[in-house]
């Protein structure tokens, strides 16, 4: 029978409802270099899964603006996204979802960055793919062939997001723009005043989107994703894979719970230990009932630690310990300093204390 | 950051030049008569999926698809006034309606409308993140196909508004008739999905249900 809130679709939605996701669109909050790179890692690796697929020459995605003038000779690809089209021995002129007009060139690599000149792209962000069965990589060039001291290595085979790696991409988030709040956007600072020790209110909110960004490049292959609710809550950030796998298989990574734990609230309210103690242990929780029951690989808890002494991992997650190891959930934490002087304090009376 | 709404023709006026501009993102560029009025269409029926209201809630059906009088009035004002560019002007034949239609293609003036748009992406981000990711996910349409999508739109196709008929989903009816919107809200139940990816999971619905005749 037909659906009536659906009009003209009214017979589709089972079809709608089993629709497999893709995660086109899912980053849509990141910055766009980010998203530039996400898509053209994905669409270079859906194509790698074609039988099909070419490995003789390279090709570079340009990411163009907006009232850039195309070369003409260039044709446009609807398509280009969906892997099942050539991708070598072209420049592919892209928007942020690897969508737009491909031009061939000839020759050998030589060939390609003599294009790249000719096209007049040499200052736009650019991503040179060099095809090779296995091992195949992206050379990343933020501002450019012509910066071509500015580089970066991508495999487009990329490690799985294992405990490891995942603490390595936070760890490089924490270190780049949480610790204190000079590496911190204004609009996401986390300290109502830090001078106080006032956490912000949105803080677990900006610390859980900072994250997201963080691991958006950390795990290009993989979809990011919030605030995902089921019968037993929300979960804060999962990472699974569904780019390029088969219909509905979707490989579960890792669930992430992610805490902050603050001494002060917004309003200089303080938070108890007991309250903090029970906060910690609500995360632990979360993190063993949602990953347990949404079939994630790994189970992890990551805390943020807001109060004013930094008295070390071990000491804040102890009570915490033996439980995680029974519910195999693993247990991450990062201070965040009220300042640049806090931090340095803090080293310094860690290094007078050993 | 503000979404309030700018009455009449001024936003007919922005909504032309931010729709040339998403189209332009996407790579869509000249564009179209015929994309731009389709675009302008999926923008008013899709607008709820960011939680934005449609800039008009209803459009005269016609069975070549979406084509709003008043916006075709501002481009031909947008060009008069050296904002817009046209190109590839001529008259066309609809076979469908059997009638005679202008078909052009444009492009902005990015050195007249640069700042204004600027301005524009700094005030409303809500919806020109809107229009810049449907323009994206209408890009993966073929040329042949854009301009003849809408007509498989779950509202636009809905057989219980006939040709020559309005089709009315917010300004008289009920909002909960935006069939278009409760499609897109339809896929992952459950499941809360950035309302970006929703827009790209109803265009490749309506890309196949074009491909396959429906």
């Amino acid at each position: 029978m037909a659906d009536d809130k659906l009009g003209a679709w009214g017979a589709e939605r089972s079809v709608l409802e089993t629709t497999p996701l893709n995660g086109r669109g899912s980053d849509a909050d990141a910055p766009d270099p980010v998203r530039f790179g996400r898509a053209v890692l994905q669409l270079v690796a859906r194509r790698e899964r074609q039988a099909d697929a070419e490995y003789d020459r390279p090709a570079a995605f340009v990411q163009v603006t907006r009232g850039w003038q195309r070369p003409t000779g260039t044709t446009r690809r609807p398509l280009l996204h969906n892997g099942h089209q050539p991708l070598t021995g072209q420049i592919h002129f892209v928007g942020n979802v690897a969508n737009g007009h491909s031009l061939a060139y000839s020759g050998d690599e030589n060939g390609l960055f003599d294009a790249l000149d000719t096209a007049g792209v040499q200052a736009f962000p650019t991503l040179v793919y060099s095809p090779k069965q296995g091992s195949s990589t992206l050379n990343w060039f933020p501002d450019g062939i012509e910066a071509n001291e500015k580089v970066e290595l991508w495999n487009v085979v990329e490690d799985q997001p294992s405990v490891e790696r995942i603490t390595e991409v936070i760890n490089r988030a924490h270190e780049g723009e949480l610790i204190t709040p000079d590496q911190t956007k204004k609009s996401l600072h986390l300290w109502e005043d830090p001078a106080k020790g006032w956490a912000h209110e949105e803080a677990e909110a900006r610390v859980q989107f900072m994250v997201r960004l963080a691991l958006y490049v950390g795990f290009r292959r993989c979809t990011i994703r919030g605030e995902q609710s089921g019968k037993d809550g929300r979960t804060d950030l999962e990472i699974v894979e569904d780019q390029e796998s088969q219909k509905n298989q979707v490989v579960n990574h890792a669930i992430l719970e992610l805490k902050v734990l603050r001494e002060m609230g917004s309003t200089g309210n303080k938070y108890t230990d007991p309250q903090i103690a029970t906060h910690m242990r609500d995360g632990l929780e979360q993190a063993y009932q949602y990953g347990n029951r949404r079939n994630f690989r790994k189970r992890m808890l990551c805390c943020f630690d807001m109060r004013a002494v930094n008295v070390g991992e071990a000491k804040v997650m102890a009570p915490l310990d033996a439980e995680a190891k029974k519910l195999e959930v693993e247990l991450r934490y990062w201070f965040l300093y009220r300042s640049s002087d806090h931090w340095r304090k803090c080293a310094v009376a860690k290094a007078l204390s050993a | 950051m503000s979404d309030t709404r700018v009455p009449g023709a001024t936003a007919q006026t922005v909504r032309v030049l931010t729709l040339l501009d998403a189209l332009a993102a996407a790579g869509l560029v000249p564009s179209s008569s015929r994309a731009l009025h389709e675009l302008a269409y999926l923008a008013n029926v899709l607008a709820p999926v960011f939680d934005l209201p449609p800039l008009d809630a209803t459009l005269l059906k016609r069975k070549s698809g979406p084509y709003y009088p008043e916006l075709q009035q501002t481009i031909d004002r947008l060009v008069g006034r050296g904002l817009v560019e046209v190109q590839e002007l001529r008259f066309e034949l609809d076979e469908i309606e059997q009638r005679y239609r202008i078909s052009a293609s444009y492009l902005l003036r990015r050195s007249e409308v640069h700042a204004a748009l600027d301005r524009y992406r700094e005030l409303y981000q809500v919806e020109a993140l809107f229009l810049d990711e449907l323009a994206a996910a209408y890009s993966a349409l073929s040329d042949a196909e854009q301009g003849h999508a809408a007509v498989g739109d779950a509202r636009y196709a809905d057989v219980s508004v006939d040709v020559n008929n309005v089709i009315d989903f917010g300004e008289w009816a009920s909002a909960e008739k935006n069939f278009s919107r409760n499609a897109a809200m339809t896929f992952a139940p459950g499941r809360h999905l950035p309302p970006a990816e929703r827009l790209y999971l109803y265009l490749d619905h309506l890309q196949q249900r074009v491909a396959h005749g429906g």
